[in-house]
């Protein structure tokens, strides 16, 4: 090879220069950037949304202790804190997250955090459950997923933690990633003074030589020790490609959010007057009953997640479904296209895309027919 | 690690590592609303090379206790109040905006005890304006938001912060809200009196013998370096560094300056 008369220049040009990026940057913009749509202080980029919430729950409990967690958190959250961390001793207490009295009732001793869905199969009144978790001395986690920044900053209302899956934020279905915020507003060092309980982050560490993560950083002690221990020790990291992939969707995040909006409000109105639908429960309807409370925190749309339940039964949804032709049949939200599945006995559960909002809902009517035909 | 200070209890961030001998005692004092947490990256450096490092919490501001001092020249006396109670005979000072003050000030007051002066995003007189005075005390929340805006070259996540994966105006923004939380009484209020109604800087500068830095931050708009001028010029024995920044150079840019105190602390030998 040729090159500079230079010893070494070789190799020099060939690792050394590559080298001199120890944090890769696009990961790194990507936790920031978040952080900074969320109003926080510091992001850590996990290979998946679920992956956020375990680092989370991870970062602030172990066996022997215990969280609180809304009932209604998506199916595979619920089961990572229903099986998978109560086989690691961390049990977890449901409850229905509209009544502040069931959280506090919940809470014990050896609770740490309180974990809620912002949206999506309730909407979770965060300024009262973080008044609860708060009065404890204790941090509220919150799923936001379903939301985005677009539509909800979560640190705005009391919560102290967010996650979010990659799929709004990338806006692509089954896009890989996810991210854990730290908003900066949990008093770790108070809390601890007072219930003994977040010693992993106020207290001396021997992994650690001697580093005391709130007194490193008075507001970011969380995403500190979350990186340097539950990231390293479990490993799902993001890679760069998909950092790049949410990097690239989060330049759309507004236009798609407000698009997303737009087609789930005229599918839930329409949905709302059809005489095949019992029930929809989208809260940006009048008829909602967290309709108020949806003004509330949610002034720009209560996103794409439409669930409805049919008359007629299961059968009834499964006709429904089967009819479809431009909705797809999955769960993956986020996308551009638009998505049904089944939620239990008769809910059909709708994540609205981008598409044209007349076909889509010329395709949800002709179903809605279909399923009504066959009763 | 917590000290008593006339009687009050005060805390410094210590870090961690193993001092030397002959390594010189480095204290960082950091500014108005703010707490020790704005100099980790460079007080755990100097502490992993051997230094003594304390980063304080002046009185009523994060973990030290106390009403929160009003005159620059007490929380100087503080500071020296410090150094005895961790039997540290003499030590560097870098202080930070009101924190650079505070150093200037303790030199004054006991010149034998400071063996150099780096003094970041400072100037004198540090004039507050009236507005951002008033808004200190009828609307703290405004006053933060306001402070903070101005205090970084800019709002939006830039380059990756340091730590990483932090937004650092967004950190500093909850570290001021924090401190208003711990401490309700005005402190922002306060520290700003303070600081506008120094009036010691000029006998402080002319009397200054020791080795002198200045950090400025090129995009500095609370303390910009143009108003440091005649500061600088009462001190002809000091350096300047300029770092490409805003007015929270320990948080914009760790790294930069920490050489520039490195470069500093070693030529001290």
């Amino acid at each position: 090879m040729s090159g500079p008369n230079y010893p070494g220049f070789t190799t020099l040009a060939l690792h050394v220069a590559a080298a001199a990026q120890g944090v890769d940057p696009a990961v790194a913009r990507l936790e920031e950037r978040v952080a900074a749509l969320e109003g926080g202080v510091a992001g850590v980029a996990t290979a998946s949304g679920q992956a956020a919430l375990h680092l989370a729950v991870a970062t602030l409990a172990g066996a022997g202790d215990h969280v609180v967690a809304a009932h209604t958190l998506r199916p595979s959250a619920h089961a990572l804190l229903a099986h998978g961390l109560r086989r690691q001793g961390i049990a977890t207490t449901f409850v229905e997250p509209r009544d502040p009295a069931a959280w506090q009732a919940a809470i014990r001793p050896e609770t740490r955090l309180l974990v809620g869905e912002v949206l999506g199969h309730a909407l979770l009144d965060i300024p009262a459950v973080a008044a609860v978790a708060h009065a404890h001395d204790l941090p509220l986690l919150v799923d936001a997923t379903p939301a985005t920044p677009w539509l909800l900053k979560p640190f705005d209302h009391g919560a102290d933690l967010v996650v979010h899956g990659a799929g709004f934020l990338a806006g692509l279905q089954g896009a890989t990633g996810g991210l854990l915020v730290d908003g900066g507003t949990f008093d770790w060092h108070a809390a601890h003074a007072r219930t003994g309980r977040y010693a992993d982050l106020c207290a001396l560490d021997p992994r650690f030589d001697g580093r005391v993560f709130a007194e490193e950083s008075t507001v970011g002690a969380f995403a500190l020790r979350a990186r340097a221990a539950g990231l390293s020790d479990f490993g799902a990291a993001i890679g760069t490609h998909d950092a790049t992939v949410m990097l690239r969707g989060l330049e759309t995040l507004g236009l798609r959010m407000d698009r997303h909006v737009a087609g789930a409000r005229l599918v839930a109105a329409t949905l709302a007057a059809h005489p095949a639908v019992a029930r929809v429960d989208y809260p940006d309807l009048d008829t909602h009953p967290d309709h108020a409370l949806a003004r509330r925190l949610l002034p720009r749309g209560c996103g794409a997640v439409v669930p409805f339940t049919l008359h007629g039964g299961p059968a009834a949804a499964d006709r429904f479904l089967d009819a479809l032709t431009i909705c797809g049949r999955s769960d993956g939200s986020g996308g551009a296209r638009s998505c049904a599945t089944r939620d239990g006995a008769d809910t059909v559960r709708l994540f609205i895309g981008l598409e044209d909002t007349d076909d889509l809902r010329a395709d949800l009517a002709r179903a809605l027919k279909l399923a009504q035909k066959g009763a | 690690m917590l000290f008593d200070v006339h009687g009050n209890t005060s805390y410094a961030y210590t870090a961690s590592g193993t001092p030397a001998p002959d390594r010189p005692a480095i204290v960082f004092i950091h500014g108005a609303q703010n707490d020790h947490s704005v100099w980790t990256a460079q007080a755990r450096w100097f502490a992993g090379q051997g230094h003594r490092v304390l980063a304080v919490d002046l009185p009523g501001h994060g973990r030290s206790a106390g009403p929160a001092l009003a005159t620059v020249e007490r929380m100087a006396a503080w500071m020296l109040g410090l150094l005895d109670a961790a039997g540290i005979d003499r030590a560097v000072l870098a202080g930070h905006s009101m924190g650079s003050l505070i150093a200037l000030e303790a030199a004054f007051q006991a010149p034998a005890r400071v063996l150099g002066l780096a003094l970041l995003g400072s100037t004198w007189p540090m004039k507050v304006s009236d507005a951002l005075l008033e808004t200190a005390r009828t609307d703290k929340e405004a006053a933060i938001d306001m402070v903070n805006l101005w205090s970084h070259a800019g709002i939006a996540p830039a380059a990756p912060g340091t730590p990483p994966g932090f937004w650092v105006p967004g950190a500093a923004r909850r570290l001021m809200q924090r401190l208003s939380q711990l401490n309700p009484a005005q402190l922002f209020h306060t520290d700003f009196v303070a600081c506008n109604t120094y009036a010691n800087g000029g006998n402080a500068a002319a009397a200054v013998g020791c080795p002198t830095l200045f950090v400025q931050g090129r995009r500095d708009v609370m303390t910009p370096p143009r108003s440091a001028q005649a500061l600088v010029a009462a001190i002809p024995h000091a350096r300047v560094a300029t770092v490409d920044c805003g007015h929270s150079l320990m948080t914009e840019r760790p790294d930069d300056v920490r050489t520039a105190l490195q470069d500093f602390v070693r030529g001290l030998d």
